[in-house]
């Protein structure tokens, strides 16, 4: 296969910009602790989009508010393992700095625009605002650079759209609004979480259109957490698929969807409507994910897998990388995590 | 407008209540020297024995016009100067009391709901609890007494810290900013406790609500400053629903007014409603009940208004 060369032609260089291992994340319920994220360890390298797959409630949400610092209330913390930015331990780091952080080296897109802006705020202001909030800048200076960026993510009329409330816009040009602000100080490390899930289809094409032309200004990476296999494909080069806080495999975009060695990537891809083939019914995973409060010592998707025999009940597999070799915590090799699936060799 | 009909309806009820109260021509007090034909052309010619409906009819249209009439007790004098010195005064107490109120309620609501859990938000829980239980007419004595009295005392200086009652020292000629600002201590306390403890706990549901938005989460994401955070976007949110609230509870204010205006004679709209009931100057009455109903409408309107300002989505609604 030649899909080797261009994974190697993007097998990157250098210091990671951003370095996450063994990273633990818990939260606290009446029920006991739930470990949200549980030993996720990965490199982000410059001009990488990485994707993070998985259904709602794995964890992809809780990684990336851990990795900027912000878990909701208290309750829920990160409890091992590192975040390092450009070599930086954040989780060492004063809350002052992880606060200077935010916004300007690592910035967040949300994925319902229209609550992740303050309502009583134009939308102009609220990008100045952040402009500001790092840069020494007159208000006046900070609201038309924001026009300037209104204007990059495709909005016409950025002046008048910039005077605008967030309910007087559309999905989609909302969608635009968070994307300029997040990119507006060319953070190092760009989060986009489920950035196109709350919108029309029909805009989910542009917002994705923008996010790419964004991305190719940028100096930085991105990290895109969605549980849309369909924006994977179109934007990312590296795939991590996250089950029930785990990261159950992680390739090449290519390798996970050509191979989807583990059973619930395999169901996962099985379950996306696909015009080039006709099968008349889509393959839903049975059963719903599990709540990670008091996991087995199994593999915590034993329950819903096809494949699971006595020993995926009894023993959580490691990711394994070819040849079911130990894989390096955060290598860009392919890994799995299955007893049952073994990544013969470099596809 | 629906505010004029229910005006209406309450100028119609009061002028029946003061009725039932006391026969109008019997609270006429006139000189007793005067002859009992005189004092009859004078009941006659103001109207008090004629039926109901046509007494009614007959203070609308001059109330209406802009004449209050005559007062009954006070030697016939014009009902209006006597309004118009208490509104002042009231005017002047209700602005004192609810600035101080919602500046106070708003700032202990915000700091109960940003360190919520903390021994800051337990202490305002109870003190808001304790004063929202204290009844208006107890906590104006007790302040009275510990001001007036108590204190003094104790710290064995010869007069009260405070005085308790009227708004100028006797003796006192013309306008003085510190004598008639420690007069108006005492009752803006007396008034503002159950104002701020009610504020603060609609302040503290409503930041709460609001700082679990995920635009907050937006904001800090920014990484803008945590005051940034609260006051630019959790401050200005909250705000909006507490305005609403606060609106509701103008017509509170008013019980409050009178009491508070009873218990430190304090010359206001309250303490000359209640003259004007004891003495059954039923103009006065309808008088003071109608400025003071037009006032609560006149309160919920700019209440109304300012909803519009700090709501965006509500603007063209």
């Amino acid at each position: 296969m030649t899909g080797r060369t261009a994974e190697t032609a993007r097998q990157p260089t250098g210091e990671a910009l951003l370095s996450v291992r063994s990273l633990r994340t818990e939260i606290e319920t009446e029920d006991g602790t739930l470990a949200a994220v549980d030993d996720i360890s990965f490199d982000l390298f410059a001009g990488e989009v990485l994707a993070v797959v998985g259904e709602s409630g794995c964890g992809k949400t809780m990684l990336a508010l851990s990795i900027l610092g912000l878990l909701p209330g208290p309750g829920a913390s990160t409890t091992a393992g590192e975040v390092r930015l450009a070599g930086e331990d954040l989780l060492a780091a004063s809350p002052q700095r992880r606060r200077q952080a935010r916004g300007a080296e690592i910035a967040m897109i949300f994925q319902d625009p229209l609550t992740a802006l303050n309502p009583v705020h134009r939308v102009g202001d609220q990008i100045a605002e952040m402009l500001r909030a790092h840069r020494p800048m007159r208000k006046a200076e900070a609201r038309r650079r924001a026009e300037d960026l209104l204007e990059r993510v495709g909005i016409p009329d950025a002046d008048r759209r910039a005077r605008c409330y967030p309910h007087e816009l559309s999905g989609g040009m909302r969608q635009r609004v968070m994307i300029a602000m997040a990119v507006a100080l060319d953070p190092v490390v760009l989060i986009a979480d489920e950035p196109t899930t709350a919108l029309d289809a029909t805009v989910q094409a542009q917002v994705l259109e923008v996010l790419s032309e964004v991305r190719q200004r940028m100096s930085g990476a991105m990290m895109i957490i969605t549980h849309d296999l369909g924006v994977v494909a179109g934007a990312a080069d590296r795939v991590m698929v996250m089950y029930a806080g785990h990261c159950v495999e992680r390739g090449s975009t290519r390798d996970v969807y050509h191979r989807a060695s583990h059973p619930y990537t395999a169901g996962l891809l099985a379950a996306v409507p696909r015009l080039d083939r006709t099968a008349a019914r889509l393959t839903p995973i049975a059963g719903s994910p599990p709540v990670p409060i008091g996991a087995g010592p199994g593999c915590s998707f034993a329950p819903r897998c096809p494949m699971a025999t006595d020993i995926c009940e009894q023993q959580r597999p490691d990711l394994r990388g070819w040849k079911n070799r130990p894989a390096e915590a955060a290598s860009t090799e392919p890994a799995v995590a299955c007893h049952h699936a073994v990544i013969e060799g470099p596809t | 407008m629906i505010t004029a009909p229910i005006l209406l309806l309450i100028s119609l009820a009061t002028f029946w209540a003061a009725g039932q109260i006391a026969s109008p021509a019997a609270q006429l007090t006139v000189n007793p020297r005067i002859s009992a034909e005189a004092r009859q052309a004078y009941i006659d010619s103001l109207g008090l024995e004629d039926p109901f409906g046509a007494r009614y009819l007959t203070w609308l249209g001059n109330f209406v016009t802009g004449d209050l009439g005559t007062s009954l007790v006070r030697n016939g004098q014009d009902v209006w100067p006597f309004v118009e010195s208490a509104l002042a005064n009231t005017l002047v107490l209700v602005a004192v009391a609810v600035a101080f109120s919602v500046a106070a309620g708003l700032a202990i609501g915000t700091l109960s709901a940003i360190r919520r859990g903390t021994l800051i938000d337990h202490g305002a829980t109870a003190v808001s609890f304790l004063g929202i239980s204290i009844p208006v007419f107890w906590l104006g004595l007790m302040l009275q007494l510990f001001f007036g009295l108590y204190l003094a005392n104790w710290l064995g200086v010869g007069p009260p810290l405070l005085p308790t009652a009227g708004i100028y020292s006797p003796g006192q000629q013309g306008f003085d900013l510190i004598d008639r600002a420690r007069h108006l201590a005492l009752p803006v306390m007396a008034l503002s406790l159950q104002l701020v403890a009610v504020y603060s706990r609609y302040m503290r549901a409503s930041m709460l609500d609001v700082m679990g938005s995920d635009f907050i989460r937006t904001a800090r994401a920014k990484g803008l400053r945590e005051p940034a955070v609260v006051v630019r976007h959790g401050v200005r949110n909250a705000l909006i629903p507490v305005t609403t609230q606060a609106a509701v509870d103008v017509g509170l204010l008013v019980g409050g007014l009178i009491v508070t205006e009873r218990v430190f004679q304090y010359p206001g709209m309250g303490l000359l409603f209640l003259d004007a009931l004891h003495a059954g100057d039923y103009p006065i009455l309808l008088a003071t009940v109608m400025i003071v109903s037009a006032a609560v409408f006149l309160m919920n309107l700019a209440a109304d208004l300012l909803y519009a300002v700090l709501d965006p989505r509500i603007r063209r609604a």
